[in-house]
């Protein structure tokens, strides 16, 4: 069987990924193919089921679920093959795409080729907390998933540690499915999230915020017991028993792909979306992923 | 060099209040405002929605509460994200999600679709956010 060639091949079905292909779409390229590994178009926003999403591209506030349905219908109506539950694994400089999916190993190629896979979370181990490795602890995101797509709380007594927003999402929703959140551990003197998480997530609830607290040891045998912290403006150290340690302490962009093959962004391999740079908004990834295509019909 | 357009200046008349005020952070988006309040006046929006927010939350706050419902079909379980169609008051989110987990659906309702979660004077609606 030949390799298959393309126009334009996205790496990612997220709103970058989606976004690059309504642009290029729109603009007039024909030959598009978008991979994606999971079964359904989305990324990470199929997960998130809280309202602050597309104030500047719908107008209005929606649930990053209903962001995802609204542009998913727009990507649907363009002339863009979709391939799902795909997974790229390589990438070649001669501009080929490797991936599995459930019928095996395929190769195409394309003229231009966009990474839009996202970006990654920040663990424990990047931090390097000490202690013990117990079961229980688990990334904002990872237990967000949990929660809001598998239905599972990972956890009833939780700390989290940092304050980004994803934490203070996370803050708020094991709080309404029944846990109990005893603190949020942050150890720079300000929040990292927005004030406005901070308000609805933590204030709402009762949940205190620890400023220039640091948590330095994790305990427990099998499942987390107890997390150790310390004040950095006095020194003074405490212990906090929980069975559950959420990390929110930062996102890096996810360009393995690249990396791995050796090969910088331009020359026919382009970024999207947060795989190039942690974005603020999904906004705003939809509007520069969208330029992005555009330019690359043209070019 | 692609020209940024001018940030629209904040509304600098300052109001004067004359009775007791409140302080408030605006969660209507992601600008954050600090807005004060007496109830009436309204000093640092730069909105409209700002304004009428920060009376809100004067009087009662209210805010859209997002969660999931579990509906058992014969195809198995499906975990269905929701919203409240209209904001509900704060002081009452912790009943309100009680009554939205109890809610017992026999099928997946369509993306949009609307389910009465109360009756009554001080009904509870939800809507459905996924597909």
């Amino acid at each position: 069987m030949g390799i298959r060639h393309y126009d334009l091949i996205i790496i990612g079905g997220g709103p970058a990924g989606m976004a690059v292909g309504v642009g290029a779409a729109s603009a007039g390229l024909k030959k598009i193919l978008l991979l994606e590994r999971h079964g359904k178009l989305g990324g990470i926003l199929n997960q998130c089921i809280h309202v602050g999403f597309g104030l500047k591209v719908f107008k209005e506030e929606l649930t990053g679920t209903e962001y995802a349905a609204r542009y998913r219908k727009i990507f649907l109506e363009k002339e863009i093959q979709v391939c799902t539950s795909a997974f790229v694994h390589t990438l070649h400089p001669q501009k080929k795409v490797i991936f599995v999916n459930p019928l095996g190993e395929r190769i195409v190629s394309a003229e231009k080729i966009v990474v839009a896979t996202g970006c990654r979370e920040r663990t424990r181990e990047m931090l390097t907390v000490p202690g013990t490795r117990p079961a229980g602890i688990f990334t904002a995101g990872l237990a967000q998933e949990m929660v809001n797509i598998y239905g599972v709380l990972p956890g009833k007594d939780v700390v989290i540690v940092g304050s980004g927003d994803i934490g203070l999402i996370m803050a708020r929703r094991m709080t309404l499915e029944g846990a109990r959140v005893r603190a949020v551990f942050e150890i720079l003197p300000h929040l990292s999230g927005l004030i406005r998480n901070k308000i609805q997530c933590l204030d709402d609830f009762g949940i205190p915020l620890y400023l220039e607290h640091e948590v330095i040891e994790i305990r427990g045998k099998n499942r987390v017991e107890a997390v150790r912290y310390r004040d950095n403006r006095t020194g003074r150290e405490n212990e906090m028993s929980c069975d559950t340690v959420l990390f929110s302490v930062g996102l890096i962009p996810e360009k393995d792909l690249l990396v791995e093959a050796g090969i910088e962004p331009g020359k026919g391999f382009y970024l999207a979306g947060n795989a190039d740079y942690v974005h603020d908004t999904v906004d705003r990834v939809t509007k520069e992923g969208e330029k992005l295509g555009k330019a690359l019909a043209a070019c | 060099m692609e020209q940024r357009p001018k940030k629209k200046r904040k509304d600098k008349t300052k109001v004067v209040f004359s009775g007791p005020t409140k302080e408030y952070i605006c969660l209507t988006c992601p600008n954050c405002c600090s807005l004060v309040t007496d109830g009436v006046q309204v000093d640092g929006a730069q909105c409209e929605k700002g304004r009428a927010f920060a009376c809100q939350e004067w009087l009662e706050p209210l805010r859209v509460i997002t969660t999931t419902v579990r509906v058992e079909t014969e195809r198995g379980t499906h975990i269905l994200p929701v919203k409240t169609a209209q904001p509900v008051p704060l002081a009452q989110v912790s009943t309100i999600i009680k009554e939205i987990k109890s809610l017992h659906l026999p099928e997946v309702p369509p993306l949009g679709a609307k389910i009465s979660v109360r009756e009554g004077p001080e009904p509870v609606e939800i809507m459905v956010t996924g597909e």
